[in-house]
C-alpha cells in the first residue's frame, strides 16, 4: 500500500456505512520535506523571497518604532524620572533595538543598546534626560536617513559623539563636579 | 525540515511586525495555520482554544516575558508537550542560566533569517 494513499476507514453501521477519507496532509508535508537537500534549498529560497517581499515595509515599521520612541522620551521627561518611569522607557528602547536589528539598522540598534545599558544603570548614574533625548534623536536620524551601513560616516560620528557626551558626564559625576541628573 | 506543517503554530510577540515576518516565513513553508498573540496573557487564551503544534515566542515582553510564559505552559500537562522556541536579542543570551532553568533549549537570535528560523524550528519541532 502506498504510504500516501492509505485505505479509507469504514465504519459499518446497521443501515449505512461511513467512509472516513484518510488525512494525508501530514504525510505529504513530511515526505515533501524529506526529499533531500534540493527541496530544503528550494524551501529556504521560497522563504527568502517571502521575506524580501516584506522588505519595503521595514522602513515604515521602523518609522512607527521611532514615533513610539519619541513618545516614550516625552513621557519620561514629563514624569518623576524614577525607577518605574525609567523602566517604562527602557522597554520601548529595548523594543527599538530588537526591531532595528531585525530590520537591518545595525548602528541604530547599537545606539539603542547603549541607551538600554545606561537606563539599566540609571539609579546609579542618573543620566540627564537631555542626553537620553540626544540618543533618541540620533537613532531617529539614522533610521530616517535610511542608514543601514555600519561604516556610514554620519552614523559613526553620531555614535562617537554620544559616547563622548556620556563619558564626559560620567567623568564629571565621578569627580563630584555635578550631581546625578544634571548634564 | 520535517516539522508537522498541518498543526497550527502560535507566534507571540508584542511587535506586530515580527509576528508578520514569522507568519510570512511559515506560510511560505506550507504551514497551514499561524496565529499571532501580542502578549503572554493573549497567548494563554489562544492556547486554551486550539491544539498548537509549536509556540514561537519573543523573550522581552510585558507584563509576562517569554520565560514566564514557558513556565505557565509547563504547568499545564497538555501544553507542556508543545515545542517552544524563544526569540531574543544576542545580549540577553549571555545569561543562559535563566533559559536553562526554564527548560528552554532552543533560542533564536535576532536578527534572524529565513534559514536560521527554519533551522531552529526543525531542531525544536522536527
Amino acid at each position: 500500500m502506498n504510504k500516501l494513499s492509505p485505505e479509507p476507514e469504514k465504519q459499518v453501521h446497521k443501515d449505512h456505512t461511513v467512509i472516513v477519507p484518510p488525512n494525508t496532509l501530514r504525510a505529504k508535508a513530511l515526505v515533501r520535506a524529506k526529499n533531500g537537500q534540493q527541496d530544503i534549498d528550494e524551501m529556504i529560497k521560497r522563504a527568502d523571497r517571502a521575506l524580501e517581499a516584506l522588505a519595503p515595509s521595514f522602513a515604515e515599521w521602523m518609522g512607527n518604532e521611532i514615533h513610539r520612541l519619541f513618545e516614550a522620551i516625552s513621557t519620561f521627561e514629563a514624569s518623576d524620572r524614577g525607577p518605574e518611569a525609567a523602566k517604562s522607557f527602557f522597554i520601548v528602547v529595548h523594543d527599538v533595538r530588537g526591531q532595528a536589528l531585525q530590520f537591518g539598522y545595525p548602528i541604530a540598534a547599537q545606539l539603542a543598546g547603549g541607551l538600554c545599558d545606561l537606563l539599566e544603570r540609571q539609579e546609579d548614574i542618573g543620566l540627564p534626560p537631555v542626553i537620553m533625548r540626544r540618543y533618541v534623536e540620533a537613532i531617529a536620524s539614522i533610521v530616517r536617513s535610511g542608514i543601514r551601513d555600519e561604516a556610514n560616516a554620519l552614523a559613526v560620528e553620531l555614535a562617537r559623539t554620544l559616547a563622548k557626551v556620556v563619558a564626559d558626564y560620567r567623568a564629571r559625576l565621578a569627580e563630584g563636579k555635578i550631581a546625578p541628573g544634571r548634564g | 525540515m520535517a516539522f508537522d506543517r498541518t498543526r497550527p503554530v502560535l507566534v507571540v510577540d508584542d511587535n506586530f511586525a515580527i509576528i508578520r515576518i514569522v507568519k510570512t516565513l511559515l506560510d511560505s513553508q506550507g504551514v497551514k495555520e499561524v496565529d499571532g498573540a501580542g502578549s503572554g496573557p493573549e497567548a494563554i487564551r489562544l492556547l486554551s482554544k486550539k491544539p498548537y503544534g509549536l509556540v514561537i515566542c519573543d523573550y522581552f515582553m510585558m507584563p509576562m516575558n517569554g520565560v514566564d510564559l514557558k513556565a505557565v505552559i509547563d504547568r499545564n500537562g497538555t501544553w507542556a508537550q508543545i515545542p517552544f522556541l524563544l526569540i531574543t536579542t544576542r545580549e540577553e543570551t549571555y545569561d543562559k542560566s535563566k533559559f536553562e532553568k526554564a527548560k528552554i533549549k532552543n533560542v533564536l537570535l535576532k536578527p534572524f533569517t529565513a534559514q536560521s528560523l527554519m533551522d531552529e524550528i526543525d531542531r525544536v519541532a522536527g
